[in-house]
Parts: C-alpha cells; sequence; structure tokens
C-alpha cells in the first residue's frame, strides 16, 4: 500500500534543491520531496505554503528537512510542527540523510524509518 | 554600561546569532527582547530551545529589559536582540537605548524596499532609523562578524541617489 507520506525540505540558500538533486543521483526515489530556499520566498511564506499543503493533502506523516538546528529554518519547521506529532523535525541535514530516507521509505515504519534516517545522517560524518 | 551587542534582526535569534556572533564574541547570554513572543509561551520556548546549552538566555518585554539596562547589570558577554527599530525608539523614551546598534538583518516582506542583501525595511522604519540617528544613536549594519561595516546612515543616503 503506497504510504500517505509528505516531505519537504527548508534550507538556507539554494541548498534544498541541491541536496535534493545529489541524492536522487544516488537512488531513484519512491517518494516525492518538495524544497524551499529562504534566499527564493520569505520564511513566512514557506510555512504558510506547506501548512497549506498539509491542510489540503491531510497526510498521515509529515517529514521536515532543515540544515541547521537552531537556524531560522528550524525555527519555521518547528512553528509548522508545533504540537502535531505526526509532523516530524529532522535537523543537520547531509547527502546520507537524504538517500536513507528514500532508501528506507517503503520499507520501514514510521518511527523506526525516522530513527534509521537520523542514525545513517550521524552515521556519514567520519573524520580521519 | 557595558554592552556586548545589541542587534536589530527580525529573526531574532538563529544560526547568525547563535553560532555567528556568540561565537565570535564568546558571549555568556543572549536576551531576547519582544513583547509578542513574551506572551507566548510556545513561542518563548522555541526560542530558549535553540540557545547552547552553556550559554543563559532569556525573553523580556520592553519594559523589563529597559528595568534591566537601568540596574547597570553586567551585559560585558550579553548579546540582546530586538526585531525592529520601532522597538529601539520604544528603550529610548525609556531612557535606556544603547550607544551603539548593530543592524543585522531586516528582511523581505510586503511593502519593504532593499538597501542591503540583508536589510529590506519599509518606510516606517526608514524614518524611524532616520529619528534614531538624529538622535545621536551610532547604526552600523553588519550581519555577520567579518562582514564589511556600513554605517546606516550612508546606506540611507545611497539609496535615495
Amino acid at each position: 500500500m503506497t504510504k500517505n507520506y509528505l516531505g519537504f525540505v527548508i534550507t538556507h540558500g539554494s541548498l534544498a534543491c541541491s541536496i535534493k538533486e545529489v541524492a536522487e543521483k544516488l537512488i531513484k526515489p519512491k517518494t516525492e520531496l518538495r524544497c524551499y530556499s529562504n534566499s527564493v520566498q520569505v520564511l513566512e511564506e514557506i510555512e504558510e505554503e506547506i501548512q497549506k499543503q498539509i491542510a489540503a493533502e491531510n497526510p498521515d506523516k509529515v517529514a521536515i528537512f532543515v540544515d541547521l538546528v537552531g537556524g531560522s529554518c528550524w525555527i519555521s519547521a518547528n512553528r509548522i510542527k508545533r504540537d502535531n506529532e505526526h509532523i516530524a523535525v529532522l535537523g543537520g541535514l547531509n547527502v546520507p540523510m537524504l538517500v536513507s530516507y528514500f532508501m528506507n521509505y517503503e520499507r520501514l515504519e514510521w518511527q523506526a524509518l525516522l530513527e534509521k534516517v537520523t542514525a545513517d545522517a550521524q552515521k556519514g560524518i567520519v573524520c580521519r | 554600561m557595558t554592552l556586548q551587542l545589541f542587534r536589530i534582526d527580525d529573526r531574532l535569534i538563529h544560526g547568525q546569532v547563535v553560532i555567528g556572533w556568540a561565537n565570535y564574541l564568546n558571549s555568556q547570554q543572549i536576551i531576547l527582547c519582544d513583547d509578542s513572543v513574551c506572551s507566548n509561551e510556545w513561542e518563548r520556548e522555541l526560542y530558549l530551545s535553540v540557545v547552547p546549552k552553556q550559554m543563559d538566555a532569556q525573553v523580556l518585554t520592553i519594559n523589563q529589559l529597559s528595568e534591566l539596562m537601568r540596574t547597570g547589570s553586567d551585559l560585558s558577554r550579553t548579546i540582546i536582540v530586538i526585531n525592529s527599530p520601532l522597538v529601539l525608539e520604544k528603550l529610548e523614551t525609556l531612557g535606556v537605548a544603547p550607544v551603539e546598534v548593530n543592524v543585522g538583518g531586516i528582511h523581505y516582506k510586503e511593502g519593504r524596499e532593499q538597501y542591503l542583501s540583508y536589510l529590506y525595511l519599509s518606510p516606517e522604519e526608514v524614518e524611524s532609523f532616520k529619528r534614531l540617528i538624529e538622535h545621536g544613536l551610532i547604526l552600523n549594519c553588519q550581519d555577520v562578524p567579518g562582514a564589511k561595516v556600513r554605517p546606516l546612515k550612508s546606506v540611507l543616503l545611497e539609496k535615495k541617489h
């Protein structure tokens, strides 16, 4: 059965669409991510647009990926989430995070998916 | 009163403040002064949650900040953030405006015109800034540490021509 999840990426500059494109070159996604840049639209507009889409499409779950924990995109994503338990905000966006989301989207249940995506993002950071 | 940084930024506490300025200045505290955020517990907690644990943070009303500044508290490692020159004018009326102000960012929205890549102002905000300049406040535009400092007075003048 197709999952009724929605995914958004909100970042500073043009990172959102670029990182999504990079991840899509590594794995053919089974789900769409909608990207938003705070240099193209003001954050209040982005919040409003995403809230409208969530209201119109009534997804079971929503994932919002943002680049910087504590940044203005993080603040906006948390305003969208507010007290909605079915919305998850994932900060510290990197390529392994999105690849993991695409790879495990169909295979894992929501909570397990969030845990896997977060763990894979962290595993993708290495210094040697 | 020594104050580490008094900043106007309509995004209030965010990456440029926490990662940029607070790290660069080795700040101990961030004070967000905004009547509307202060009256909304959820918004207040959201902003406080993004401040690193090793730093103190508080959200104050304009009146509370004016009291704090009047008591001569040690703010030498404190960043104060407000979102508009109109808040600064209110503080000035209460007799506690800082001497020097960092104009760090007011972003695009309908009715605002661009002055710098990070500075968009409405006619009301321009007038407010002009009054503050006339009153002798030093207003310098600089979004992040290390970026070029531009006196607001010249930024406003350049736009005119």
